[in-house]
């Protein structure tokens, strides 16, 4: 893999097919988790463990088993199942043996098992990613993307809270105005790669 | 044959997910950490307030008809 393809990779998935304004995954812990600066950090770090792992997994599992074996089609109910037992694992792992990465990480483990953005990434790499390095890169810049979306939102509403906005736009109408205004921004990176 | 050992591969797979889960959720989360936990999984954005889960949403839609 050369340098130029890396960088190719990275940017594309971080900047201009962004997993949350691009793609809308992962809304759910996007509007969820980003009214507290702290809150996404430890969702951010969660999701880049997350993804990466279910990645290394689900790659070699679909072109080295599922596919070989003439069952590819069942990509998706494997994938799903494969990162639930990952992530629960993990997560009991450190619920029993690790109690401060637990509280700073572990507890955000629950609802990134069943987020649209794991699974997203999963089959984006077996039909985009042209070998199991480039893989790991578009799934490394997706979530440097998840986190540059998230706290850039997280701190815009922050800035909102104290802001004088009408009644009715109060909360979660004036965040969702906010959603589409840097999907609309991010629309504007589509020719860069 | 190569179909039969894949689906034999896949039903390995659920059965495994079916053990770490039940074995997950005997794992009490600890004390020091129920805190943040609670605070976490309040996810106030997925249509009820108070959790994300379809039985929180069942337990708030009977209050409200009551």
């Amino acid at each position: 893999m050369t340098l130029e393809l890396f960088f190719i990779s990275l940017i594309s998935a971080m900047l201009v097919n962004n997993i949350i304004v691009i793609k809308f995954l992962g809304i759910c812990s996007f509007l969820g988790v980003s009214k507290k600066m702290s809150n996404v950090w430890g969702m951010s770090a969660a999701v880049m463990f997350v993804m990466m792992m279910s990645t290394a997994i689900t790659y070699p599992l679909y072109f080295y088993v599922l596919e070989p074996l003439g069952i590819g089609y069942v990509n998706t109910i494997a994938f799903i199942l494969v990162i639930a037992a990952v992530v629960q694992l993990v997560e009991m792992i450190l619920k029993k043996y690790v109690e401060g990465l637990y509280r700073g990480l572990g507890v955000f483990l629950p609802l990134i098992t069943t987020n649209c953005a794991v699974l997203g990434v999963a089959q984006t790499n077996i039909t985009e990613a042209r070998n199991y390095a480039d893989a790991l890169t578009i799934t490394f810049g997706t979530v440097l993307g998840y986190t540059l979306v998230i706290v850039a939102f997280s701190a815009i509403r922050i800035r909102l809270d104290s802001a004088n906005v009408p009644k009715a736009f109060k909360g979660m109408p004036i965040a969702l105005v906010v959603a589409g205004l840097m999907s609309l921004a991010f629309l504007g990176l589509q020719g860069l790669v | 044959m190569e179909q039969i050992l894949g689906l034999g591969i896949l039903f390995v797979i659920m059965v495994l997910f079916v053990v770490i889960s039940l074995l997950n959720k005997k794992t009490p989360v600890p004390e020091s950490c129920q805190h943040a936990y609670m605070e976490a999984q309040n996810c106030e954005t997925c249509a009820v307030s108070g959790g994300c889960s379809f039985k929180e949403a069942l337990d708030m839609m009977k209050e409200i008809k009551k």
